[in-house]
């Protein structure tokens, strides 16, 4: 059984994609074990760029997530059924009869369904792009692109981990997007272990603590990283008392993190030996025991 | 009115960062602003302000209220609705409701035989307000737990324009979230003026190309590029070099790297208040480009 790790973080900009990538690089060139990285930042993915760039495309594919009504205006008696009906106000009265607007729509169908002259019916709409990848690294990546201007991210999420799931790795690591919804949601539902990626300041805190409650209702088991903990140590100490997740590291405010995703080479390869290299590894062994 | 979003596609570049110290800075100049947080899954920028915020809008969506008593266990529901949020379980001769998994389509209220389903509503997010002199902050916040950000972030902004549009605001900054969705989208389409914030990284530069590609799909709109913390060991000089010739950006802002900002920033404190000049010389840049 495959099991699944997602990285995430109620705040952007955290950290996420540098600890996935580190994380999926330790248990697979470290550890030996088969991983399958999955890039469900949909709307900013860039996990592969951290594992080296690719290597080769295994698979290109796209992915139609989301439906659309169609209005046939013949046979529509402008009863506006519909209009009433939609919860989400995507449809609106005019002229000719009912009228879309794509961004409110949640393609779920109520419209058609109370239409009493079959009006209204669906056409598929493409949501994104599913590219599956083998990494500079030589680890697979399954990366989800939502297309601009998209929502109904979470259902391309969904896919992004079956696809993974397929390849039969021991361990799928899943990069989330940032905050707590729906792709977050669709992220972390169901993983054996959520690790959450807090900087020391109010605004992470408080999207972290938003995440750990969203991951509680759910029941799912988080650990929690303090990334770039030195730049705010009395922040750090607050979130160590205070915060109820358990803390299994911290890590330093270091310029090779940044040097290392310029060179497009995960840390424990780019300075091996380093202290933050060494304190990521005496993290990632936690996360391996868990998971084991 | 002039509306202007901060956004950028990488998340932790500035976008907050800019969106706080220019509303602040527009506000001191006695000129009517409003900032709108539409970074609903994790809304900041009030952490900033000393402005006392009040809960004046609740969003809400359908929930589905089963009456047993009418219920005759048909599974005509189940079976229509999109998100499997109800199950049958037969042996326990019961209907049962996941609202996790539950969009809110009232499929099962139109397709129930026996009318034993009512509506009801469940809050997923609320507009907070507040405000101080010159400056007022309208905020969308997503509950814990619920899907719907982008609902929250299009209610939140269609309530700020016309509350801005009522009240006659000179200045209406909207901070959106990282991403590229149809939340942000819907804000860029509704501004005259875009700041870009990023940083000198591949990431940065990688996710802000895809934002380049859904600004072409707008009607044409001023567009200011920041480029936060320049000069950081390490960045991805050349990349963004050749980024900028490709895209023809030349409205460009600069904010040197400074291990200062950010224990300022890490403390709540609006930035340009407390750290001076060579700052300020930056902000003068993005209002000049703003006015």
């Amino acid at each position: 059984m495959t099991k699944e790790i997602a990285v995430a973080s109620g705040k952007g900009g955290t950290g996420k994609t540098f600890i996935a990538s580190n994380l999926a690089y330790f248990l697979s060139k470290e550890e030996g074990l088969k991983v399958v990285a999955v890039d469900a930042d949909v709307e900013a993915p860039d996990l592969i760029l951290a594992l080296g760039g690719v290597k080769k495309v295994l698979s290109f594919s796209h992915f139609y997530g989301s439906q659309i009504p169609q209005i046939d205006y013949h046979k529509c008696i402008k009863c506006w059924r519909c209009v009433e009906a939609c919860k989400f106000n995507a449809l609106f009265k005019d002229k000719e009869g009912p009228k879309v607007i794509p961004e409110l729509c949640e393609g779920l169908g109520t419209c058609a369904l109370v239409c009493p002259v079959g009006a209204i019916t669906f056409k598929e709409v493409k949501t994104g792009d599913i590219i599956s990848a083998i990494s500079a690294e030589g680890i697979p990546v399954i990366t989800g692109e939502l297309e601009l201007g998209s929502e109904n991210s979470g259902r391309l999420v969904y896919e992004l981990r079956e696809r993974a799931q397929k390849l039969h790795p021991d361990l799928n690591i899943i990069d989330s997007a940032p905050g707590i919804g729906c792709p977050v949601i669709s992220s972390i539902v169901g993983v054996n272990l959520l690790v959450e990626v807090i900087e020391p300041t109010p605004q992470s805190l408080k999207g972290a603590l938003r995440l750990f409650e969203t991951a509680k209702s759910l029941g799912i088991k988080t650990f929690a990283i303090i990334n770039k903990y030195d730049l705010n140590p009395g922040f750090t100490r607050k979130i160590e008392n205070e915060a109820d997740v358990e803390i299994i590291g911290k890590i330093e405010y270091n310029e090779s993190i940044v040097k290392s995703y310029t060179s497009m080479t995960p840390l424990l390869k780019f300075e091996p030996n380093s202290r933050v290299a060494n304190e990521l590894r005496k993290i990632f062994k936690v996360i391996m025991e868990e998971i084991t | 009115m002039k509306v202007i979003s901060v956004t950028g596609g990488k998340g932790g570049t500035g976008k907050t960062f800019v969106a706080t110290n220019l509303a602040w800075l527009l506000s001191k100049e006695e000129r009517k602003t409003m900032l709108v947080d539409i970074d609903v899954d994790n809304p900041c920028t009030y952490t900033f302000f000393n402005i006392e915020m009040k809960k004046i809008k609740s969003i809400s969506r359908f929930k589905p209220i089963i009456n047993e008593e009418k219920c005759t266990l048909c599974g005509k529901c189940t079976i229509s609705c999109p998100v499997h949020a109800l199950v049958l379980i037969p042996t326990k001769n019961k209907l049962l409701y996941i609202p996790s998994l539950c969009e809110g389509c009232a499929i099962c209220y139109y397709v129930c035989p026996e009318k034993a389903i009512v509506e009801g509503s469940e809050e997923i997010g609320y507009i907070l307000e507040g405000i101080m002199n010159y400056l007022s902050l309208v905020v969308g916040e997503l509950k814990v737990g619920q899907r719907a950000s982008i609902k929250v972030m299009i209610e939140t902004l269609l309530y700020s324009m016309e509350v801005a549009k009522k009240n006659g605001y000179a200045y209406v900054v909207i901070d959106t979230p990282p991403g590229t969705s149809s939340g942000i989208h819907r804000a860029l389409s509704l501004s005259d003026k875009i700041i870009l914030v990023t940083e000198p990284t591949t990431l940065g530069i990688y996710d802000l190309k895809r934002m380049m590609k859904l600004i072409e799909t707008l009607d044409d709109k001023d567009i200011l590029l920041v480029i936060n913390k320049y000069g950081i060991e390490g960045g991805a000089y050349e990349e963004l070099d050749s980024f900028l010739k490709e895209h023809k950006l030349n409205n460009v802002v600069y904010i040197p790297y400074s291990a200062e900002i950010p224990r300022y920033y890490v403390k709540g404190k609006i930035v340009v208040k407390e750290y001076g000049s060579a700052l300020m010389k930056v902000f003068e840049k993005i209002l000049h480009f703003v006015y």
